[in-house]
């Protein structure tokens, strides 16, 4: 499912609207009005996409389930303050990206992220298959959990949407409270990052005519 | 689309000025092409993480995540019904009429300085048994005691009876006479 299926987020004109966000709408006036079954209905359509991409900005499948919730009682609760032009997964997206930002900023796991960096490392260097196997291995994920630790909470949180989650630019620019030129630039200075980061730890990704160059 | 015209597209997708459809087009070709990923690769190591799965958690954590999230809105709900009934001018309006009137019993009974009267007090046994009744119902071993003693300068009477036959168990009751029907 590509993420203009799954998310079909956003405002923009009428071309940009889908039926899951009608849909959307109208769950969400029924929620409104008191409807606790039509809430639990947006709970199942939208905790898993939000879960994904708030497990790659707190790189903790638990603490990312505990985000998703906490998430979706703001949104509950700020239900009324909700301007229905807009995308309903977008207006969530952006209370769960907030809370998993703020999460990021205050805890102290550096140390707990580096011994995880360090064993998939461990595990990676040698390896045989090239990264296209790994790809459909699903062990490039846990490069990608590796990796984004040394972004910023905004690069990594602009690089999770736009590139992995495949938002539109100007939908992440609308979940990051920033503009779209902002958004780019943060996906770029990620990518720098993540190039630098690829060569040094994970050279068999890296052609061998550009490895050591930076 | 051939895989030429694709990888054409590439330096635009990395500057972001692909327009999203052809974007769409080009990600989901890199998906199922593996001449053309391996070129991409080769072109932007980091494309590898773009191209990560998504996959969906499964069906039973997000059963749980549902059944956390209605606990949780239920929880909220009763915490905003409890605030809207709870009623804080009530409780001030209690306050002012409690510190109110202790000022009024306070300058009601203030006693200006004056040299404290006395008290006297009036013990009165209170009535012999009828004879005739004494006859019919036999009397106990030791008469009930009932004693009034009327504090006259406090306006206070105080009663004190036993009960039944049990002169160990008694009431005493503190009246002021104003009061008294």
């Amino acid at each position: 499912m590509s993420a203009r299926e799954s998310h079909c987020l956003f405002l923009g004109g009428a071309g940009h609207r889908c039926g899951v966000d009608v849909d959307d709408r109208e769950i969400v006036r029924a929620a409104r009005d008191g409807d606790e079954d039509a809430f639990a209905d947006l709970v199942r359509r939208h905790s898993g996409g939000l879960h994904r991409a708030v497990a790659r900005i707190v790189l903790d499948d638990e603490e990312a389930w505990d985000v998703v919730q906490m998430a979706f009682i703001k949104a509950w609760q700020r239900l009324s303050s909700y301007d229905p032009r807009w995308s309903f997964s977008t207006w969530l997206y952006r209370i769960g990206t907030n809370l998993a930002i703020d999460l990021v900023r205050s805890r102290a796991s550096r140390q707990k992220a580096h011994r995880a960096g360090g064993e998939h490392q461990l595990r990676l260097v040698g390896g045989s298959e090239d990264a296209d196997t790994r790809l459909g291995h699903g062990e490039v994920d846990g490069i990608l959990r590796d990796l984004v630790r040394f972004l910023t909470p905004q690069q990594r949180t602009a690089f999770i949407l736009r590139e992995v989650e495949d938002l539109e630019t100007a939908e992440v620019a609308e979940i990051l409270g920033c503009s779209a030129a902002t958004v780019r630039n943060h996906v770029f200075q990620a990518r720098k990052t993540l190039r630098r980061e690829i060569q040094d730890r994970f050279p068999e990704f890296v052609p061998e005519d550009q490895r050591g160059r930076k | 689309m051939s895989c030429e015209v694709y990888r054409e597209l590439l330096p635009a997708y990395l500057d972001d000025s692909l327009d999203e459809v052809r974007r769409a087009g080009l990600r989901s070709h890199l998906r199922s092409c593996a001449e053309c990923r391996a070129f991409a690769f080769r072109r932007e190591p980091t494309l590898a993480l773009s191209l990560v799965d998504r996959r969906e958690p499964p069906g039973d954590r997000v059963e749980a995540c549902v059944a956390a999230v209605v606990a949780g809105v239920r929880q909220e709900r009763l915490e905003r019904r409890l605030r809207s009934t709870r009623r804080p001018w009530l409780a001030a309006a209690a306050a002012v009429l409690l510190a109110v009137g202790s000022s009024a019993a306070w300058w009601l009974t203030r006693d200006d300085g004056a040299a404290p009267t006395p008290l006297q007090a009036e013990v009165v046994e209170v009535g012999s048994p009828d004879p005739e009744a004494v006859e019919a119902v036999p009397p106990p071993a030791e008469p009930p005691p009932r004693v009034e003693v009327d504090m006259t300068q406090e306006e206070v009477r105080v009663y004190q009876y036993a009960i039944g036959d049990d002169a160990t168990t008694g009431a005493v009751f503190i009246v002021n006479p104003a009061m008294e029907l």
